[in-house]
């Protein structure tokens, strides 16, 4: 097989997983790629994921194709559909949480029967292209399968049962992390509810709800930039968020808060056509040493006035009096105990409101 | 059986005081949400290193205090280091104290400051001791095979 660069972006990487072991239960050899569909010219990336295949012979090969929702790779009843294989499977980012789920299921480790799609297994995915409202699936997923996974994977999927199970009001007593329940962990929480706005079906795919989803997953998928000088402080920050689903940058004063946005919105011309913001959003202590909040989102503001972006800036002080001289968030000073408004941003964001909260 | 709801009824009743004296806020229960299985030691490691940090800005503090010439601006710095920290930890009276503290280093207020320096290791030492026995509760429970009840 060729050398190909299939580089791969947000840390996804190309998984070939070869079953092995007493597992097999007779079952053949079992390729499951998993391949960011933006990683290259999508043309070049079938080619070579055909070439893969024909060199692969008698044993299965299957591939997920993971695209951005907001800039999609491939198109529906554009030529890149029929340039996939109508068995392949195609999901929107962020791959974790659910899809990620749903993906290892694939595996004949995990009860996964090779070539078969995603869409046998209740989803909404149709080979044929019909458009067809995810919705409506995706949020009754078959919740009896219990699988029976390997200790190595307790850890991964415990932590997103257990926040949704922990976020229920009748729970009593917070789940104890020394007491493993390695089958508790495998149900999924009953509570999601169907959505309360259908998001608009762009082609065959699965779709993760977003709607009345529990708190702990509102905000999946953003990525937050925070910067505060105090260490415990950005430490319960980061892992406020990271609890909550988002990916994290931490820093610690002003210049470093520019310089990682300048980088980030300066990268971007580099690599693809469209502009992808560095973060979600920027929660911003207003005040640290070298550069404060406020200079900082100064300095971003003029920054951001080169690639036509926005990118809210939530700033928030120690000092609660709001009035501190140097820095006047006009509308809101979140607390760092308040980050719930920082959740309802998030998921007001997923229906196309912009909050800005600093305007200075 | 027995043994379990008598030291569940105790890490409830204890955590109630705590809140109720003031030593800890509602910061300090979000720091507790924070633990899970994938961090199961987060409140205590998190507490560690505030009580590190406290002690350090503390003696930093007292240095410059000591000095012919008072720097409050460095004071005051560390001041409201201390103040950020205790804030996201929750240490509620801490935090407390350091804004009475801001405030005597922005009039420089050299006595002023000394008494409230006096006040934080005193809030600090107490805090240690009420989070340790908190944290020695959580350990009891969990050997006698029950679940730490959770604040509402």
């Amino acid at each position: 097989m060729k050398d190909v660069p299939l580089s791969s972006m947000d840390g996804i990487d190309q998984k070939p997983s070869a079953s092995r072991g007493s597992n097999l239960r007779g079952a053949p050899g079992f390729v499951l790629l998993v391949i960011d569909a933006g990683a290259g010219p999508f043309q070049e990336l079938c080619r070579v994921v055909a070439e893969f295949r024909r060199d692969l012979h008698s044993s299965c090969c299957k591939v997920v194709w993971l695209d951005k929702p907001t800039s999609r790779s491939i198109n529906l009843r554009s030529f890149e559909q029929d340039l996939i294989d109508p068995r392949d499977d195609i999901l929107l980012k962020p791959f974790h949480g659910s899809r990620l789920y749903q993906v290892i299921q694939l595996l004949p480790e995990f009860g996964g029967h090779g070539l078969i799609s995603i869409s046998d297994r209740g989803s909404t995915i149709q080979d044929t292209g019909a458009l067809k409202d995810p919705g409506s699936s995706s949020s009754t997923h078959p919740q009896s399968t219990r699988l029976k996974i390997p200790s190595t994977w307790e850890n991964s999927f415990q932590q997103v049962d257990s926040q949704a199970d922990g976020n229920s009001k009748n729970e009593k007593y917070r789940k104890n992390p020394l007491l493993d329940d390695p089958y508790h962990s495998h149900a999924r929480s009953k509570s999601r509810e169907p959505p309360a706005e259908r998001l608009p079906v762009r082609s065959s795919e699965i779709q993760e709800v977003r709607g009345n989803v529990s708190k702990y997953k509102s905000l999946s998928g953003l990525k937050f930039l925070v910067a505060d000088d105090n260490e415990i402080s950005r430490i319960v920050s980061r892992h406020f968020l990271t609890g909550h689903g988002a990916t994290v940058e931490v820093c610690e004063n002003g210049e470093e808060a520019f310089q990682l946005v300048r980088m980030g919105l300066h990268n971007q011309r580099e690599h693809s056509h469209s502009i992808v913001l560095p973060y979600d959003y920027i929660l911003m202590d207003c005040e640290m040493p070298k550069m404060d909040g406020c200079e900082a989102t100064r300095q971003i503001r003029k920054e951001e006035k080169f690639y036509g972006v926005h990118i809210p800036i939530l700033a928030f002080s120690a000092d609660n009096s709001g009035d501190e001289g140097l820095c006047k968030p006009e509308k809101k000073v979140v607390e760092p105990s308040t980050y719930k408004e920082a959740s309802e941003c998030g998921v007001a964001e997923g229906y196309g409101e912009t909050l800005d909260l600093v305007t200075c | 059986m027995d043994v379990l709801n008598q030291l569940q009824r105790q890490y409830t009743d204890f955590t109630a005081l705590l809140y109720r004296e003031g030593f800890v806020d509602d910061n300090f229960t979000q720091v507790q949400k924070l633990q899970d299985e994938s961090s199961p030691d987060f409140v205590v490691e998190v507490a560690s290193l505030f009580f590190e940090d406290c002690e350090k800005l503390v003696n930093n503090m007292a240095e410059a205090l000591e000095q012919q010439d008072v720097d409050f601006k460095q004071v005051d710095s560390h001041v409201h280091q201390l103040k950020g920290s205790s804030s996201s930890m929750g240490a509620a009276r801490i935090k407390n104290v350091c804004i009475a503290f801001k405030t005597f280093c922005e009039t420089q207020n050299r006595d002023g400051c000394l008494r409230c320096l006096q006040q934080v290791n005193h809030e600090h030492t107490q805090l240690k001791t009420n989070l340790q026995a908190l944290f020695t509760l959580e350990r009891q429970i969990v050997a006698n095979g029950g679940s730490i009840p959770v604040m509402q």
